[in-house]
């Protein structure tokens, strides 16, 4: 301990982010304590006339399946990132959402067109009433499920992560 | 079953019996609103007896409360469908990126 603070550091921390920060002397040490979960902090490379690359450090799957998110603290140029393929799912999303709406404006249209006094409901076959009911109950979940999905949606595009490759 | 799979079903189970038990609703309460109406339509200006009214009135409002029910039922085969493309999108987006043969080329230019 006394001798890392002689040394110009506290041994607690990355002593990269530290003043007196010196590769020489410094380059091999790490912070002792564990630090907090989705704090940790980047690795140091070792040696900078040799750097280790990322993608042979860690397997690709273990770096998509255990990250939160896109890795800011990593040093990734604009080149990395290849432009987001569209996904299929997220366009199902959004076109289900639409014909959720689209369904719902044309029951609407649909009752408007009923017998305003409700004859077919009143005295209207078995089926008459079912039909009638139908349209009455499926209404609003349509256009409440078209609101939830156009959220989804937009919440899917708002959180999909960049893409970096291989 | 898969573990990863084993939700997506349930999500898909989930949206088809609460669609099934909506319409099912809808179709008994509109069969008891139907021989309510046609009770009311026979029977106008009849007088009868409270038994038979009470009773006609229980097969009405229990149809209507029946009604009342399939909704949120429909609403939630919807959420459930909804929910699934969610997951499908989400898993999509973070699925393990093989090598496209694009980049296969860049790569090889590279080197």
């Amino acid at each position: 301990m006394a001798g890392d603070r002689d040394a110009g550091v506290d041994p607690r921390f990355d002593p990269v982010f530290q003043r007196g920060y010196d590769p020489a002397v410094h380059s091999g040490r790490q912070p002792r304590t564990t630090p907090r979960h989705g704090t940790e902090p980047t690795p140091v490379i070792a040696s900078p006339e040799a750097p280790e690359p990322r993608a042979a450090a860690v397997p690709a799957v273990e770096q998509v399946a255990s990250a939160p998110g896109p890795d800011t603290t990593s040093p990734v140029t604009d080149a990395e990132f290849e432009t987001h393929s569209r996904n299929p799912f997220r366009l199902a999303l959004l076109l289900v959402s639409i014909g959720f709406a689209a369904g719902a404006a044309l029951l609407l249209w649909r009752r408007l067109q009923d017998d305003p006094y409700g004859n077919s409901y009143a005295r209207g076959t078995s089926g008459d009433v079912f039909a009638y009911q139908f349209v009455e109950a499926l209404l609003a979940p349509l256009l409440t499920a078209a609101l939830i999905g156009m959220c989804l949606w937009l919440v899917l595009w708002a959180i999909r992560p960049g893409r970096r490759r291989e | 079953m898969s573990e990863r799979r084993a939700p997506l079903i349930g999500l898909v189970a989930l949206a088809a019996a609460t669609a099934v038990t909506a319409v099912v609703f809808l179709w008994i309460s509109s069969d008891w609103q139907f021989q309510a109406n046609t009770f009311y339509t026979e029977n106008g200006g009849v007088q009868l007896a409270e038994e038979e009214y009470e009773a006609i009135n229980r097969l009405s409002y229990g149809g209507y409360q029946l009604f009342l029910l399939s909704t949120p039922l429909f609403l939630g085969a919807f959420a459930a469908g909804l929910a699934l493309l969610a997951v499908l999108a989400w898993r999509w987006d973070r699925r393990p990126i093989a090598a496209e043969p694009a980049d296969a080329g860049q790569a090889t230019a590279a080197s």
